[in-house]
């Protein structure tokens, strides 16, 4: 048997035939079937939560970053390291003679410069 | 989309059950067939057809109108039918009450041709779920394989092997006439030509 004779075979039972009155009918058989809430825009209900739900989510990883980020400790810290720094570059670019960094209430700049 | 169909559609989202009946009315010949044919049961297709629909007025607030509403509509028909036999006990049991249904009209004088549709009929019901609904997409409604592979939701090449297996395995029941109903011993009868081998 060959894929016509086949499909032959197959096309030729038909589907049993329903009376007029069946097909007339039908629709409305089916229409009190319906429920009255239609889910049928539950999807975009569902897309809505989901995309709060995202948002929610993103904003509490950027409070948690932030958090880390811009910690008071973190900022501390940041600061004591960045005056170290200019510290010492300041005693790199003195020639000789200041072999003691002393504590002045005037500030770092003041002392420095009174040593040039 | 038919013009007629997007305005109907466009109605029953907002709402409109007047328009929603229009679309079953409109549809309901080509679902009706699908059903049938998948379950060779008029009764039981009469049931995935209004479950069909049900289905399709819950879900067509989604419907986003990318391809044809008929198109959508055979994926909402595969899929109750795919869904509804899934079990090998409920397929045993439709294969049995096709048979009879069958007699039955046989008998009644209804269908001369009766054995002819038996055999086929059950050459069909032998098929793995999946292979009988591309035969009856392809073969009975016309689509080509693109089509059928959209309503399926999966790649135009599994259509095509399932297409082939398919008629491989029918050309074998209908030219040895053995798709007589089958007994109950035939259940446990390993599965020929089954979905698939390579997903590509």
């Amino acid at each position: 048997m060959n894929d016509f004779e086949l499909e032959s075979k197959l096309k030729s039972v038909r589907v049993p035939e329903r009376t007029e009155a069946y097909w007339e009918d039908f629709p409305s058989r089916v229409s009190v079937q319906l429920p009255r809430e239609r889910r049928g825009f539950a999807p975009q209900r569902a897309w809505g939560l989901r995309l709060a739900r995202a948002g929610g989510f993103a904003l509490a990883v950027a409070l948690v970053f932030a958090c880390v980020e811009f910690h008071p400790l973190r900022a501390v810290s940041l600061a004591i390291t960045k005056q170290q720094r200019q510290i010492h570059a300041q005693l790199a670019r003195l020639d000789t003679g200041l072999h003691k960094l002393m504590l002045n209430t005037d500030g770092m700049g003041y002392l420095l410069t009174e040593a040039n | 989309m038919a013009d007629a169909d997007a305005d109907l559609v466009l109605k029953s989202q907002n709402g409109d059950p007047a328009a929603f009946e229009e679309l079953v009315r409109n549809h309901q010949h080509m679902v009706h067939s699908l059903t049938y044919r998948m379950t060779g049961s008029l009764a039981d297709a009469e049931d995935l057809a209004q479950e069909t629909f049900i289905r399709a007025y819950e879900q067509i607030g989604s419907f986003r109108r990318a391809s044809k509403f008929s198109t959508w509509l055979y994926r909402i028909a595969v899929n109750s039918c795919l869904n509804w036999r899934q079990s090998e006990a409920r397929r045993f049991r439709l294969e049995t009450s096709c048979a009879e249904e069958f007699a039955t009209r046989r008998a009644d004088g209804e269908n001369p041709s009766g054995d002819r549709v038996n055999e086929v009929q059950t050459a069909l019901l032998k098929l793995p779920a999946k292979q009988r609904a591309a035969v009856v997409l392809t073969v009975y409604d016309g689509l080509n394989h693109a089509e059928a592979a959209q309503v399926l939701a999966c790649p135009e090449t599994t259509v095509s092997w399932r297409v082939f297996a398919a008629k491989r395995k029918l050309k074998q029941l209908l030219a040895a006439g053995r798709a007589a109903p089958r007994a109950p011993l035939d259940r446990h009868e390993p599965r020929a030509a089954t979905d698939e081998p390579h997903k590509p």
